[in-house]
């Protein structure tokens, strides 16, 4: 038995989690009793004090946060039907390989330009470097086009 | 004069000072659901858009105890992903002979632990990076000198005294709330609190 009250049911009082009777006895105490009403006046100071600072509150974007973790090549979502991406494919492949090609045959044109009649020009090749480019896209083309459309 | 106990429900967002004491973050009803059953299975099978379902349920309590532990709104996202890292890829493991929030909760305490253990605590004010809406917005240098000041104290505290503090003052959770977190009785939760708020008030004092 104690003549003050104790910090655990001050504390509860501050919380709101007394019954009417034993917050109004609490209070009646703290209305007579200078030492326990100092006590009870710091420890609203301290909660007071942490409500203020603010929560720390989740957000979606978290969530999207841990899944890139969980597995982050996954995560990549190219979601395309197979017509398009065979497209996609074969316009990157045309565009890559015609490059070479036509870079391959110019640097040799011009390596081999006093050769003339013996090495065709770079005009003259560019069909050439077509037709390569036509074989390259049948075939490597679907196999590239079907890696992409799984990639989802 | 004894002056006796009689708890009673929580009551209706009463205030303290002009602060409501029943401010509450949202908070899930913990109570496995079949939807959420049915979540987890489907996560243990590795479908991640379960289990994102379960880190958006989850998400909220996790965050609250790890800023409880590391008073660093930084820290506490980064380690409440690793929390959740954790549970996926030990998601296999989990049998179902307790609640998944049971389970979810025992690796947050068991990871703050860890990380606390690691790493000094430095509070920072969660204001500081989260500026949407709290009271704290609008404190002026002073309350902010003060707030940071207890949360220093706060820092000094054990670590199941620190959480049930901060879960309780800073995050806005019942009493009910900490002690599932802490899996400890309503009781210790109380008196955790009131020792707590004690020691801070005290050193606060110096």
């Amino acid at each position: 038995m104690s003549d003050h009250v104790t910090d655990e049911q001050l504390s509860l009082l501050i919380d709101g989690e007394l019954s009417l009777t034993a917050r109004a006895a609490i209070t009646s105490h703290l209305n007579t009793c200078p030492s326990c009403a100092e006590r009870h006046d710091a420890l609203v100071g301290v909660a007071v004090s942490l409500r203020l600072t603010g929560p720390a509150r989740w957000r979606p974007a978290f969530t999207a946060g841990v899944l890139e973790r969980l597995a982050p090549r996954r995560r990549i979502d190219v979601a395309l039907p197979i017509s398009a991406s065979f497209a996609i494919a074969a316009v990157a492949l045309a565009a890559f390989h015609l490059t070479v090609v036509t870079a391959g045959l110019a640097f040799a044109g011009s390596m081999f330009e006093g050769l003339g009649q013996f090495v065709p020009s770079v005009v003259s090749a560019r069909p050439a470097g077509t037709l390569a480019s036509l074989v390259t896209i049948a075939l490597f083309g679907p196999l590239l086009s079907l890696r992409l459309a799984r990639w989802r | 004069m004894e002056i006796s106990l009689a708890l009673q429900e929580a009551e209706s967002v009463p205030t303290l000072d002009g602060v409501p004491t029943g401010r509450r973050l949202e908070q899930p009803s913990r109570a496995t659901t079949p939807a959420e059953q049915l979540a987890v299975e489907r996560a243990q099978q590795g479908d991640e858009r379960a289990f994102a379902e379960l880190v958006d349920r989850y998400g909220q309590p996790i965050l609250s105890i790890c800023y409880a532990s590391t008073l660093d709104p930084a820290e506490a996202e980064d380690l409440a992903q690793e929390v959740f890292l954790a549970a996926w890829r030990g998601l296999r493991g989990f049998r179902g002979e307790s609640a998944f929030s049971t389970w979810l909760f025992a690796l947050a305490r068991n990871r703050c632990v860890d990380r606390v253990r690691r790493a000094s605590v430095r509070p920072r004010l969660a204001v500081e990076d989260h500026s949407e809406g709290h009271a704290a917005e609008d404190a002026d240098a002073s309350t902010r000198r003060t707030a940071l000041a207890i949360l220093a104290a706060a820092a000094s505290l054990s670590l199941p005294l620190r959480q049930a503090l901060l879960l309780r003052d800073v995050q806005g959770l019942g009493y009910e709330e900490i002690a599932e977190l802490q899996e400890v009785p309503i009781g210790t939760v109380r008196s955790r609190i009131a020792a707590a708020r004690a020691a801070v008030a005290e050193k606060a004092d110096r």
